[in-house]
């Protein structure tokens, strides 16, 4: 904890020193043609910081306001116009300054395309206000989708997101079918630990009591993928992980219809057709995808099929109001060879034990969206969405014929004819739940001081159910519950989860300087939690009755804080409270020997981020922090003698602390400057994480790690692009990490347990793309190095045990426009 | 400059965290967990399972004698055997770890009751493989207990099955397919152990779920708990019934009945030994966790913890003793007697649980997962 305060101090005194440059006055920016000397209207004009000054209007001027004095790198840019980038000297007599750009004479190749938006976005973030949303002294991080060079149609995550700093990414080998990203010591299982969108709305199960995230998104269709971490809790989800929202593309607007349709064949059996349409005709626009994948897994008994489907319709009514529907499909069914335990993983990484386990979802999702500006500093937006969805798993677990069952030691016996003794486990989940979004964001003044406030409510109705009972004895996909012909079967339960939550939030910026802003936010919630169902006592054979509420009202609380001497730097800071609700499965039990503690509650704690971010000059972008994560009353299960029962209740606390940094340098200004043709960047991806359970009910935790906590988590990459052709090589390593409270170590010889550290592991990922006129190849060598490795101990699907990730692969996309 | 500070910060950090790194400071005191782990493996361990299986082998060959001369003489033998084997087995059946716990060694050795309508089945049509799970309970001690005691009435009945039964051959194949498994887990897992097993089991000296001394300490328990109290008494005595339903048809033995209290006393006695690291060949004790309570200076009530702990294994053992040597009979007549003798299990089993290893730092093993 020292080392933590003492780092807090280092930080803040070697940052803030040196930036007391003033803003000026209001300065005019003209921009003209260089060749006709006509205005060029709708030009975009930046600093080189990424902060947008302005667009030009009809005789090609903007006046811009909060420029410093001094050295000045401008961004300007505009369709049909060469990027230009320039140095400027803002003096305090400086009222005007005009840029002349130069129109394309030819066609741009791609990494001229790439380096005007690489110049214009470089490590963008989300400013302050984004359209109904405050974003003012958190730490947010975007990836630019479209810029990565990698395997976009396995989801490889450990590339789209390379970027994003400490993720601790499953490389599952399941063509990207369910994202598990975590980071700061919260499991990535699922994604449960961040609260999950799209394009703004929920699509996780249920948002408070199962957050998983069962649909992924196509990469292929992404514009941008958004991060806020824990702050984010007030506005969003009050997960501790923050908010990842996925932006779809927006539909083209200079097209009534385009086309894009890729195919890929990767290694595995992997094959992925993607295509899309998108389009805008008068105020109407669209864009919508359909995206079928298949493979077969590295690992024997591995197969999947993927359907998903994505439509948006918009209609812009006026300049100040638009409506927006979108529906997505997904439907997947996958064949999942089970885990394995560290024997058998080093024996052979491939084998697999259980051969008729599958897995299956299904997932729709509507949006509606309305936006409507009620005047040029008042906006609303109002998104109301929905969610049907089921997932369904069948297969041979354990042995339950066995006093002490294990999936490790336990075979999927058949008989001397060959047929299957045991009947599968059969667990099918559906999710059906609704909401409403509103927010309003407003700007005002106080005094001479430019404010920003922002009042939001979410209105959150989920009916979910889970069944759980024996399956068939066969081996295809069969989803079917047999409790009629085994009624024995031990492991048997149906519950019914309503769940209502409702909230009102609110946010302002108050600008106590120019340099300096201070945003205070609160969140109410409200939240009912029901579980409702019956659990079979194999013991007794009867069915035993478990109903249980949790009602309670939250309020949490936080603080952000931006300064910002000038549009090079800006530190930032921020504090706020999060929990992590009581889930479905924390409050319900399926055995005699539990008990749920009646004071058993949410998951509470804070984040807290303080970092700096901007650019040195005009080659280095950065963004580096410390955050602090404090964990109070972890829920988890005991031994109480009085009872000689289980109780599950609030059992330990946690701190989890970093430091976390992205650098991100252009080495083409260093080497080729000036040369257009070339394109080269080097990133560094740093997050040193450590962790500590401060007290605990269980035996032999206080003072050990927290799971998935790896010490070093680093990625860094070098990319380089000349005329149309790119390329990427990155690096990934983290190192090893335990994924048990008692930190049980990597041992070899272990048989029979699924606990134990995952050896550090590092993988380098080469990738390659050219484009020809309207055709874009796309290739590229994933896990080069051919290590083997694995990210994950399941403790249930897909498992449970070590789910060995992909040994070196090969891709191949094939994509045209029309 | 500013890349230098930070630089110099992050290295800084980096260095700070490397020194509490897990591996190297795996335990949570400076007690010797190896010692304890060798005296375990060398003293009690490794000498029960050569005894086990010395005792299955001697059985072995009664039960040759008795297939080839089915007759009173060479059936008392076998039975003297096979008990004496079944009461070494109440030691080794603590050990499930290792080949043990992979190969579910206690659940193929000793699940009862016998399930005979599946034994006979298996015998009438010759046609069974008892590797698989579905026949658990139609092998291992308790299928011998019926093949040697309860196929007949009367001993003469018994023999008759054997020599001239019509299926007597099949029975015959029974017993010595049911005996040879005994035997040949016993000698896979020792030879395991007098291999590579032994030193894996030593080095895994550190302190986590997956460390040798949580996991025999959690094993321990779970014997204790699950086939001392449960198996032997709870069951049988219907503790939990409302009102009780008595079953003596589940006590251990249950055809030869009067050794069901020879083998709980043996049954507590093997865990008190472990306890105490006492040797299986000698009064000589060990490195145990008694020893490494003391070490730790654990004291409750104003004593030493592993003196409450003996005292409470004494308390169990003599109220055992006053038990019916046949439990089938004894519990229908004073089920009291035998819920209070579960009771004084349980004050074992209560300190283990709790006091002992918290103090060491052990987390109790138990499945806190729903499947998913």
């Amino acid at each position: 904890m020292k080392q933590f305060i003492s780092l807090f101090i280092i930080l803040c005194c070697c940052f803030t020193r040196s930036h007391a440059f003033a803003p000026t006055h209001p300065i005019k920016v003209v921009v003209k043609d260089k060749e006709t000397g006509a205005a060029v209207k709708g030009a975009q004009v930046f600093l080189s910081s990424g902060k947008e000054l302005g667009v030009t209007n009809n005789k090609g001027e903007v006046i811009v306001e909060g420029v410093t004095e001094g050295k000045n790198y401008f961004v300007i840019f505009s369709f049909e116009y060469t990027i230009l980038e320039t140095q400027c000297d803002i003096g305090a007599s400086t009222t005007e300054i005009a840029f002349d750009l130069v129109p394309y004479g030819e066609v741009l190749s791609e990494v001229e395309i790439d380096n005007q938006k690489k110049e214009i976005f470089n490590l963008k973030r989300l400013r302050p206000v984004e359209g109904t949303a405050i974003y003012a002294g958190k730490k947010t991080e975007v990836v630019l989708v479209d810029q990565i060079v990698g395997n976009l149609a396995a989801n490889n995550a450990r590339q789209v997101m390379a970027q994003v700093v400490g993720l601790n990414i499953f490389d599952a080998g399941d063509g990207g079918l369910q994202l598990s990203v975590g980071g700061r010591g919260l499991d990535p299982n699922r994604t449960a630990n961040f609260n999950t969108r799209q394009n703004g709305y929920d699509i996780s199960a249920d948002v408070l009591g199962y957050p998983e995230s069962y649909y992924t998104p196509a990469s292929e269709a992404l514009s941008e993928i958004q991060i806020v971490r824990g702050a984010a809790s007030l506005q969003y989800g009050t997960q501790f992980g923050g908010l990842i929202n996925f932006k779809m593309k927006k539909p083209v607007t200079h097209k009534e219809i385009e086309l894009v349709s890729r195919n890929t064949v990767g290694s595995f059996g992997l094959y992925s057709n993607f295509t899309s349409l998108s389009g805008t005709t008068g105020k109407f626009s669209y864009y919508a995808y359909y995206n079928f994948k298949r493979g077969d897994g590295y690992r024997a008994n591995a197969h999947f099929d993927s359907h998903n489907a994505f439509a948006h319709f918009g209609y812009q009514f006026n300049k100040k109001t638009k409506i927006s529907f979108e529906t997505t499909y997904m439907q997947y069914l996958a064949k999942q060879s089970g885990g394995l335990s560290d024997v058998q993983f080093l024996e052979n990484p491939k084998q697999s034990h259980r051969t008729r386990n599958w897995f299956a979802v299904n997932w729709n999702l509507y949006s509606l969206k309305l936006e409507h500006a009620f005047s040029e500093r008042t906006d609303f937006s109002l998104n109301v969405f929905g969610l049907n969805a089921n997932r369904k798993a069948i297969g041979f677990i354990v042995n339950n014929n066995f006093t002490e069952p294990n999936p490790f030691k336990d075979v999927d016996e058949q008989d001397m004819d060959g047929n299957f003794i045991h009947e599968r486990d059969l667990l099918v989940g559906e999710f059906k739940n609704w909401g409403a979004e509103a927010r309003l964001l407003s700007h005002y003044d106080i005094g001479e001081r430019a404010s920003v406030f922002l009042i939001g409510t979410k209105v959150y109705n989920a009916n979910n159910t889970s069944m759980q009972g024996p399956g068939s004895k066969d081996a295809d996909a069969d989803f079917t519950f047999y409790s009629d012909r085994y009624p024995e079967y031990p492991n048997q339960s149906s519950f019914k989860y309503p769940n209502f939550n409702t909230a009102v939030f609110g946010e302002n910026i108050f600008n106590i300087s120019d340099r300096f802003s201070v945003t205070p936010g609160v969140r109410f919630e409200y939240i009912k939690t029901t579980s409702d169902g019956q659990y079979f006592n194999s013991t007794e054979g009867v069915f035993v009755d478990d109903n249980k509420t949790l009602e309670r009202t939250i309020l949490l609380l936080g603080i952000g804080a931006s300064y910002k001497p000038d549009n090079y730097f800006e530190l930032y800071g921020n504090v706020s409270q999060n929990y992590r609700s009581v889930t479905f499965s924390d409050i319900r039990v399926n055995s005699p020997t539990y008990t749920v503690s009646p004071d058993i509650h949410d998951e509470k704690g804070y984040t807290s981020d303080i970092g700096v971010r901007g650019k040195f000059g005009k080659n280095l972008s950065y963004d580096a922090s410390i955050f602090g994560l404090l964990y109070q009353g972890k829920i988890g299960t005991f031994y109480q003698d009085r009872q000689d029962a289980l109780l599950r209740d609030n059992v330990g606390d946690a701190i989890i602390y970093g430091v976390e940094s992205l650098f991100d340098f252009n080495l083409k200004n260093v080497f080729w400057e000036g040369n257009k043709h070339v394109r080269s960047n080097v990133f560094l991806n740093t997050a040193f994480t450590n962790s500590e359970y401060l007290s605990s009910e269980f035996n032999g935790v206080e003072g050990k790690k927290v799971e998935f906590v790896p010490l070093v988590n680093l990625k860094t990459g070098l990319g380089f692009g000349y005329k149309n052709l790119m390329m990427s090589a990155q690096y990934t390593y983290l190192s090893e990490q335990f994924t048990d409270v008692t930190n049980a170590p990597y041992d070899p010889n272990n048989a029979t347990t699924v606990e134990g550290a995952i050896p550090a592991y590092d993988i380098l990922d080469l990738s390659f793309s050219y484009v020809y006129k309207k055709i874009k190849v796309e290739t590229g060598v994933t896990n080069v190095l051919n290590n083997t490795y694995f990210t994950r101990r399941a403790t249930g699907y897909p498992g449970p045990g070590i789910i060995t990730s992909d040994p070196r692969g090969y891709y191949f996309t094939f994509e045209f426009k029309l | 400059m500013r890349y230098s500070i930070y630089l110099f910060v992050l290295t800084c950090f980096f260095a700070s965290c490397k020194s509490d790194s897990a591996v190297e400071d795996c335990t949570n005191d400076a007690f010797d967990r190896g010692a304890l782990l060798t005296n375990w493996a060398d003293n009690i361990i490794i000498p029960s399972y050569e005894l086990y299986v010395d005792e299955l082998s001697s059985y072995k060959t009664a039960v040759a004698t008795f297939v080839a001369t089915p007759d009173i003489q060479n059936l008392e033998v076998v039975r003297t055997a096979w008990i004496t084997a079944y009461t070494v087995w109440q030691n080794v059946s603590i050990y499930e770890i290792g080949q043990a716990e992979l190969k579910n060694m206690r659940d193929y050795t000793n699940t009862f009751p016998v399930n005979t309508v599946l034994v006979e089945s298996n015998i009438s049509t010759g046609n069974y493989d008892l590797s698989l799970s579905t026949n658990l309970d139609a092998q291992g001690f308790p299928a011998v207990d019926y093949l040697l005691n309860g196929v007949g009435t009367t001993d003469a009945e018994i023999i008759a099955v054997y020599a001239t039964n019509g299926n007597a051959a099949n029975y015959k194949t029974y017993l010595s397919d049911v005996s040879e498994r005994l035997l040949s887990m016993g000698n896979e897992i020792l030879s395991d152990w007098k291999g590579s097993y032994r030193d894996i089991f030593i080095s895994n000296d550190c302190a986590s779920s997956t460390a040798s001394l949580d996991k025999l300490t959690n094993d321990m328990i779970f014997n204790i708990e699950k086939v001392t109290r449960v198996a032997k008494i709870g069951i049988p005595i219907d503790f939990f019934g409302q009102p009780p339903v008595i079953a003596p048809e589940k006590v251990e033995a249950v055809y030869k009945q009067d050794i069901s209290k020879t083998l709980l006393i043996a049954s507590i006695q093997a865990s008190q030994d472990l306890f105490n690291g006492k040797h299986v060949n000698s009064d000589t004790e060990g490195e145990s966790l008694k020893s490494y309570l003391d070490e730790l200076q654990i004291e409750a009530g104003g004593k030493l913890l592993s003196a409450v702990i003996n005292e409470r294994y004494d308390a169990a053992m003599t109220q055992a003793e006053t038990l019916d040597a046949n439990f089938y009979l004894g519990m229908q007549n004073d089920r009291e007697k035998y819920k209070v003798t579960r009771d004084k299990i349980h004050k074992i089993i209560e300190v283990l649980k709790t006091n002992m290893i918290s103090a060491l730092g052990i987390k109790a093993d138990y499945n806190d997962s729903d499947g998913d």
